[in-house]
């Protein structure tokens, strides 16, 4: 096993820059998600790792190897794919040990890793099966069963879960986290999923224009976003973005905003110490639905919890929250209230906005200002 | 009620008028085919005095004999179309290998292994399936002569190879185009090399459309009287050369029964592999239009 160091590497196709210096320190055994929307360049990334295509500039380290240049089979990397490329001529058990077969790996050894690691992915009844005759899952599961039988030093995962049904989304997603518990293998995983970056990841890389702008754990990329891309791509629903002016009364700073014509001082966290540079102008607010809640007795007396009056436009009940829909400072702004005290659309409500893990943007560069 | 009577009415009557002009035309394509077929089978005597289009009085293999090894075609030693045969059969196995084999290699190389230009070497390949072979037939015969191979079957297959590249290129990088390139990437990093995933993992998914090549280069190259009356000599000229030479070098009156004879023996080979191997022909022609 080995970790992997990303330095400084680029990759153009032509005048197209895809990765524009890419840095990423990924220790040993970490599973690191790559996430973004679609061009953003993780999947050139990846394939940039595994070999299959080559930077423009730059290093890839394995352990302490130059990789740079190798070729992909020097690589000792093992990858599962979107369409999970299957061999559609061979059957199962063949899939597992074509790459085996190519190490000149003796016979009986061959036998013993398809049978562990059929065993260990519950495909032992399908190994004579061609993969015309499996089920999306069951693909899935070869898939990984023919990178698992290899024994790489790194696991690539390109979108490995795309093609599947939503419930079976969410069982495969568990058993990849169980194999990477058991197995510490570092993992490098692509994916346009932020909710699969959050349940999955130690540490995920957002990534937007062929730039990384965030490499963080999921609750420090979630609750200290870098930027409003960052912020507004990870969680769901997506976090609330509202422009307003920043006051300040004595040592305290606030951000006004406004609902249904009545203006509210809103508190800023002490933690955001340098909102003090900003008083006058105009920042962005970033809230997420969470911290908009329906009045809660014992929150409400906390300094940094304010009652807001607001209009209901739209309700959106999940089942365990309702969503609320409304406006602040005419921008649309959610509400994560219990269903029971969600009001009609139409009507008015009290809100409490708690502004605890509040952040707020910079309105031109819309980096967090911290 | 009524509205759905009539429409089942309509329905039925354009079925049936689609069903006679389908027997129609069946039937007029198949009328020569039967008409050779029960001419081979009549004695010359018969067809002098009787009908052209009658049924055989006698039925014998007496033309078919004649045909393969008994009329004296020019002025060869050898009788019959049986040598001719022969020299088609040496001629069309080589070159439909071949170029069948040449032409998976192409397309394998051109949707999976990209190099610079390989999108112009592919457009310049296309242009040979639109050269009109006369145009060639001049400078291809120096070449074939300045390579030592005139007059040659080994000049012959060279030739049917170069020429049927095109199409057999064509044929495969439009069938590998549709499956997906993560295949190579995973063949790669499992340490597959080049011809290694040829071998092990493109060609044996190849079937239909290696059918289609076979199918198309065997018919092509076994019907070709173009290059067979140019570049031949009378070594190795090819079955449509000697059929050519048969009804038109004999003398005194046409013997029907022999022409037909073998004429059908001309084509027997490439009705034989269309029946044989026909059923992949339409599935490998319509590949990649269903996803499997």
């Amino acid at each position: 096993m080995a970790g992997l160091t990303i330095q400084n590497v680029q990759k153009s196709f032509g005048q197209t820059h895809i990765l524009k210096g890419i840095n990423l320190v990924i220790p040993d055994g970490e599973f690191v998600i790559l996430v973004g929307p679609s061009g953003c360049g993780k999947s050139t990334l990846l394939n940039c790792i595994a070999g299959l295509e080559e930077v423009s500039s730059g290093e890839i380290l394995m352990g302490d190897i130059d990789m740079t240049y190798a070729a992909p089979k020097d690589r000792d990397i093992a990858m599962v794919f979107q369409s999970y490329a299957l061999y559609p001529n061979m059957n199962v058990r063949k899939n597992i040990s074509f790459g085996l077969e190519i190490r000149k790996m003796p016979k009986d050894q061959i036998e013993e890793i398809v049978q562990k690691v059929a065993k260990l992915l519950q495909i032992t009844d399908l190994l004579e099966r061609k993969p015309s005759q499996l089920s999306g899952g069951q693909r899935q599961r070869v898939a990984m069963g023919r990178s698992l039988a290899r024994q790489p030093q790194v696991f690539l995962f390109d979108e490995p879960l795309s093609n599947l049904d939503a419930k079976l989304r969410v069982e495969m997603r568990t058993e990849i986290k169980k194999l990477h518990h058991r197995l510490g293998t570092t993992i490098v995983y692509v994916t346009h999923d932020q909710i699969e970056a959050m349940t999955l990841a130690d540490r995920i890389a957002i990534m937007k224009g062929g730039e990384v702008q965030q490499f963080g754990t999921p609750q420090e990329v979630y609750d200290e976003p870098a930027n409003i891309f960052v912020a507004g791509f990870m969680g769901s629903p997506s976090m609330n973005f509202i422009r307003c002016e920043v006051g300040q009364v004595g040592e305290q700073c606030h951000v006004v905003v406004t609902s249904e014509g009545h203006s509210y001082k809103l508190p800023s966290p002490p933690s955001q110490a340098n909102l003090a540079k900003y008083v006058g102008k105009e920042v962005i607010l970033g809230i997420r639905p969470e911290q908009l809640t329906h009045v809660m007795p014992h929150v409400e007396s906390n300094a940094f919890v304010t009652k807001v009056a607001i209009k209901v436009e739209v309700t959106e009940p999940t089942g365990a929250d309702t969503l609320v829909l409304t406006r602040i400072n005419d921008e649309e702004c959610e509400c994560r209230v219990h269903p029971a005290e969600a009001k009609r659309p139409g009507e008015m409500m009290d809100v409490l906005f708690n502004m605890e893990k509040a952040v707020f943007f910079d309105s031109v560069t819309e980096a967090r200002i911290l | 009620m009524n509205k759905v009577k009539d429409a089942r009415y309509k329905d039925i009557t354009a079925r049936s008028i689609l069903y006679a002009v389908l027997v129609i035309v069946a039937l007029y394509y198949l009328a020569p085919l039967f008409l050779m077929i029960l001419t081979s089978f009549r004695s010359m005597d018969e067809i002098r005095v009787g009908q052209l289009i009658e049924w055989p009085k006698s039925f014998s293999f007496d033309a078919w004999h004649a045909a393969w090894n008994q009329v004296q075609i020019g002025a060869r030693d050898e009788l019959g179309l049986q040598p001719y045969f022969m020299n088609s059969i040496r001629m069309v196995i080589p070159s439909v290998l071949l170029s069948t084999l040449f032409g998976a290699l192409n397309g394998y190389v051109i949707s999976f292994w990209k190099f610079r230009g390989s999108e112009l070497f592919f457009a310049l390949l296309l242009a040979g399936c639109f050269l009109p072979f006369q145009a060639i037939l001049l400078p291809h015969s120096i070449v074939l002569g300045k390579m030592g191979l005139s007059g040659s079957t080994t000049g012959l297959v060279f030739t049917h190879v170069v020429y049927g590249v095109a199409f057999t290129t064509l044929f495969f990088r439009n069938y590998y185009i549709n499956l997906p390139g993560e295949l190579i990437k995973a063949a790669k990093l499992d340490g597959a090399g080049f011809w290694m995933i040829f071998y092990r993992i493109i060609l044996p998914i190849s079937t239909p459309i290696l059918v289609v090549s076979i199918i198309w280069q065997f018919t092509q190259i076994w019907n070709d009287f173009l290059f067979g009356v140019v570049f031949s000599d009378p070594s190795s000229q090819p079955i449509t050369v000697g059929l050519n030479n048969m009804v038109n070098s004999t003398t005194g009156d046409k013997r029907y029964n022999i022409d037909m004879a073998g004429a059908i023996i001309a084509a027997l080979p490439t009705i034989f592999v269309y029946v044989v191997a026909g059923k992949y022909f339409v599935r490998g022609l319509t590949a990649g239009s269903v996803k499997g």
